[in-house]
């Protein structure tokens, strides 16, 4: 890397630390002055004249430049393991690039490049069993086409897609509101390390000590659809995140793709809108890898292959007992789920008969149970 | 002038002797009571002195000095009232010199009141019952109010109703009446029957089990579900108290002056401590040591509801009585150990709100909550835990339904003649129930039944269960083979046990 470019990224990551929340703003600034590090050489006043910026802004905003110490967060990244990613690096993710505000620094944790096409799984961290279920269901689907799946590290539908990409041995990237030296939500700690030894990464255009505030996630959201090539929301009210998520994909002139639920679900009613304003309908994995451009889907890796008995539950099938059956329909059938006593009641079997069917059926992966009830898993 | 009587102290829910000796000396008049008193005996000079004056004599205007021995034993109570009034008197000669062996043989036990008539005492029973090994010889006077609880004792006891007429007794100018027991008084709760918990099929097998097996039980759900209402009930599956155990129990509740008309304690304890209470009140302690709510549970059932809202200290002090049945006070002049073996039933909501998993409420807490809310109950205290019970709410069809399902009698059948099979399996180790079996119990009576290693190790692997899990899995299996009074470990046992291990399998994917 020549002394130049090293400097101009330093003065990209110095006013990224200072002001990513406007990047928009400082890429016109870095393209009307030709180059970041001009940028930093102009005074307020300046930049006042220049960039439509009030003297009392443009005032804070040359403070502010001047206090930030571009080497000390490039210390702290690289103590945490973390790469620090502007434009002029080759490794910056090429699809991001192409946004219309395309963050100046990216952290980075782990390994992008990995030719397998991303694709960002989004929704409400207040899903319900059916987004859960159908979140798990397409991670898993796309991890094993060989895709990667992108997500933010949310509670809820995200949490559940990097779940299921990491379980079926993807590839899955983590897009944070925070800087990487916090985890948010602190429960997904471990997830976010299972995520990093599966092969993916965890991304973030904020500085490293920066903490969870509110502003920061709508601007996340924009980086998730930015890394994929196309967007799939699995649930989310009208005025939620993911619609947000949605809406920047359609910006960023990437695909849209939304997976159908009931009219009257709250949960359902963001999705169904995109469907019938003309984004793609979601069934399955196969639905997504139609949506996307031909340079993503040539070349697709095979996934790892996984365990036998994890296969299509079709061949789960077979070896089930008539009672195990009989309870996996019951179970299937019912709405939240059954626990033993329903199935007591439904059959009028004594406990310990329900208990063996539902103990084949968790062995073979067909039920889970969650809290007091046992959910079908397909 | 010296005199001595004997008397008895309690140290736990244990008695012993204690001797009393009196010296009045010329000097200038004072009155010290030597050999450890707590402030309650320092107290009992006023009460003598009045009680002595009311009762028509003058009290001495001497050096009196009052020894109890042995002098470093610790020693509290009221009834030592009794024992110095009468060495008292018995010092300044109002003892005729033919009844000096009467004075000397005879046990006394009483607190007086200021006209010189008997109080009730408590730990009567307890101090009594140690007389059986000291082998006594002389009668024993108890305060009349005392009577039947002393007649439990099997001694024939001497019941007085004042100082007067004890002094009289001795002197020979008069008869005490013996204790006789009192009525046996029906219990007034009709305690409830499980026919009366809808549905909740599965909280009713895994309680039988808890029963038979003397397993405890955590019962996890929302509010509404029932939980209060089984483990309320939990008690009308054991079977009734054996005369030992209602002994026992008598003794505790002795004590603490607990006892319900002067008869033995016939019902299985059901204590039901609220989550406020302090350590020291749940496992017994104090500057005096005093049973807690375990030991009252002893040979019962403790329920703690809300469980998580207990305190921490509070609950990690159950560790030991748990494990050994016992709760040992240690104090710098004196350690004193009280039998709680009890039968532990804790309640807790899922969550902080309590709706997780609900069908219709929504949860309002964040999954850090909810990990909090859990990691409140600490791994020690769950590893003594055996059966892990979700709860769901009642569905309306149940309710509207009438409640069927076996009665508590029939299912205590079923119970009794588990713990009959157990009795005999452990006739010669210390386990006693199914749940307290050691490692080499384990291998020894829970063999596994041919094919079930495949279906352990799919348990390991498939739900998570740990080594650890599946020890107490089939100790369940045991309990739930003796349930069916079959010899051997058989698969179908193994598979009902799991269900009832459910918080040890794999954390999964909360939403």
């Amino acid at each position: 890397m020549t002394a130049n470019v090293e400097r101009e990224a330093l003065a990209r990551i110095r006013l990224n630390a200072v002001s990513c929340m406007r990047t928009d703003w400082l890429l016109r600034l870095i393209e009307f002055y030709g180059g970041a590090s001009e940028v930093l050489s102009r005074s307020a006043a300046e930049l006042s004249a220049d960039g439509g910026l009030s003297p009392e802004t443009a005032g804070n905003f040359v403070a502010g430049l001047a206090a930030a110490d571009p080497h000390k967060e490039l210390e702290a990244a690289r103590r945490a393991g973390v790469r620090v990613l502007t434009a002029l690096d080759g490794e910056f993710p090429g699809l991001l690039a192409k946004i219309y505000d395309p963050p100046l620094a990216l952290y980075v944790k782990g390994e992008l490049a990995s030719g397998r096409a991303p694709v960002g799984i989004v929704g409400t961290r207040k899903p319900t069993d059916y987004g859960v279920r159908s979140a798990a269901r397409l991670a898993r689907e796309l991890a094993k086409a060989g895709l990667t799946v992108v997500s933010g590290l949310a509670r809820g539908i995200d949490t559940a897609a990097h779940e299921a990409a990491v379980r079926s041995g993807g590839l899955t990237w983590a897009v944070m509101g925070t800087g990487l030296n916090m985890v948010y939500p602190a429960e997904n700690k471990k997830l976010a390390e299972r995520i990093l030894e599966g092969g993916g990464a965890i991304v973030s255009e904020f500085p490293m000590d920066d903490g969870p505030l509110p502003a920061h996630f709508p601007r996340r959201n924009r980086i998730i659809s930015g890394l994929s090539y196309a967007t799939v929301v699995i649930e989310g009210d009208f005025k939620s995140g993911s619609l947000i998520t949605a809406k920047a994909a359609l910006e960023q002139g990437r695909e849209v793709l939304g997976l159908p639920g009931p009219v009257d679900s709250v949960m359902s009613r963001g999705p169904n809108m995109l469907i019938k304003n003309g984004a793609a309908l979601v069934e399955n994995a196969v639905d997504i890898i139609a949506a996307l451009p031909p340079e993503a889907v040539f070349g697709l890796a095979p996934a790892p292959r996984r365990r036998k008995e994890e296969d299509s539950s079709g061949g789960r099938l077979c070896g089930l007992s008539p009672d195990a059956a009989d309870a996996r329909a019951a179970i299937s059938g019912s709405e939240g789920g059954l626990n033993i006593d329903g199935l007591v009641q439904v059959f009028g079997w004594p406990v310990q008969r329900a208990a063996a069917a539902l103990f084949e059926l968790e062995t073979s992966a067909l039920v889970a149970q969650s809290a007091d009830k046992y959910k079908s898993t397909g | 002038m010296l005199s001595k009587l004997r008397t008895l102290g309690l140290r736990g829910i244990e008695g012993f002797g204690i001797r009393v000796e009196v010296d009045i000396a010329r000097g200038l008049p004072t009155y010290s009571v030597v050999g450890l008193p707590d402030t309650g005996i320092r107290e009992s000079k006023d009460r003598v002195v009045a009680a002595v004056r009311n009762s028509g004599f003058d009290f001495p205007v001497k050096r009196i000095t009052v020894n109890l021995a042995p002098a470093e034993v610790k020693k509290t109570g009221t009834h030592f009232d009794l024992p110095i009034a009468l060495g008292i008197l018995a010092a300044c000669g109002k003892v005729k010199k033919e009844s000096a062996g009467r004075l000397e043989t005879s046990v006394f036990i009483g607190e007086l009141a200021l006209d010189g008539t008997l109080r009730p005492v408590v730990g009567v029973l307890p101090m009594l019952l140690s007389l059986r090994k000291g082998g006594a010889r002389g009668a024993v006077i108890v305060p009349r109010e005392n009577a039947a609880e002393a007649a439990l004792s099997g001694f024939e006891c001497l019941a007085a109703g004042s100082l007067m007429e004890t002094l009289d007794w001795i002197n020979g100018a008069a008869e005490l009446p013996v204790c006789r027991p009192g009525e046996r008084a029906p219990s007034g709760a009709v305690p409830g029957d499980f026919c009366e918990v809808k549905s909740q099929a599965f909280a009713k097998r895994a309680l039988e089990i808890a029963a038979a097996g003397g397993h405890n039980v955590i019962m996890i759900g929302p509010p509404g579900t029932g939980k209060s209402m089984l483990a309320r009930r939990f008690a009308s599956i054991l079977p009734p108290l054996t005369d030992e155990e209602s002994l026992e129990v008598t003794k505790i509740y002795s004590v603490i002056g607990l006892i319900k008309s002067s008869s033995l304690v016939t019902e299985r304890p059901f204590r039901e401590p609220h989550h406020t209470i302090s350590d020291a009140a749940l496992i017994g302690g104090g500057s005096n040591p005093r049973p807690g709510e375990v030991s009252l549970a002893h040979n019962g059932v403790l329920f703690l509801d809300e469980f998580t809202e207990f305190s921490r200290p509070a609950i990690e002090c159950l560790r030991e009585p748990l494990e050994s049945w016992k709760v040992t006070v240690s104090r710098v002049k004196e350690t004193v150990v009280y039998p709680a073996r009890c039968l532990l039933v804790a309640a807790m909501n899922p969550c902080p709100c309590g709706y997780l998993g609900h069908d219709v409420r929504e949860c309002s807490c964040t999954p850090l909550q909810v990990h909090k809310y859990r990691a409140k109950v600490s791994g020690p205290i769950m590893d003594r835990i055996d059966l892990h019970l979700q709860l769901s709410p009642i569905r309306f069809a149940d309710w509207e339904a009438r409640p069927a399902g076996e009665s508590s009698r029939t299912i205590g059948e079923r119970v009794a003649a588990a713990m009959a099979v157990q009795r005999a399996r452990f006739k010669n180790s210390g386990a006693g129930a199914n749940a307290f079996m050691g490692i080499r119990e384990l291998r020894e009576h829970c063999r596994l039944p041919a094919g079930a290693s495949g279906l352990l190790e799919t348990a390991m692997n498939k739900l998570g269960f740990s080594a650890r899990s599946l020890d107490k899995m089939l100790k369940i299996a045991r309990t739930i083979a003796d349930l069916e009074g079959a010899p051997e470990l058989e698969k179908r046992h193994l598979i009902e046990a799991m269900q009832y291990r459910a918080l040890d399998k794999a954390a999964e994917l909360v939403a």
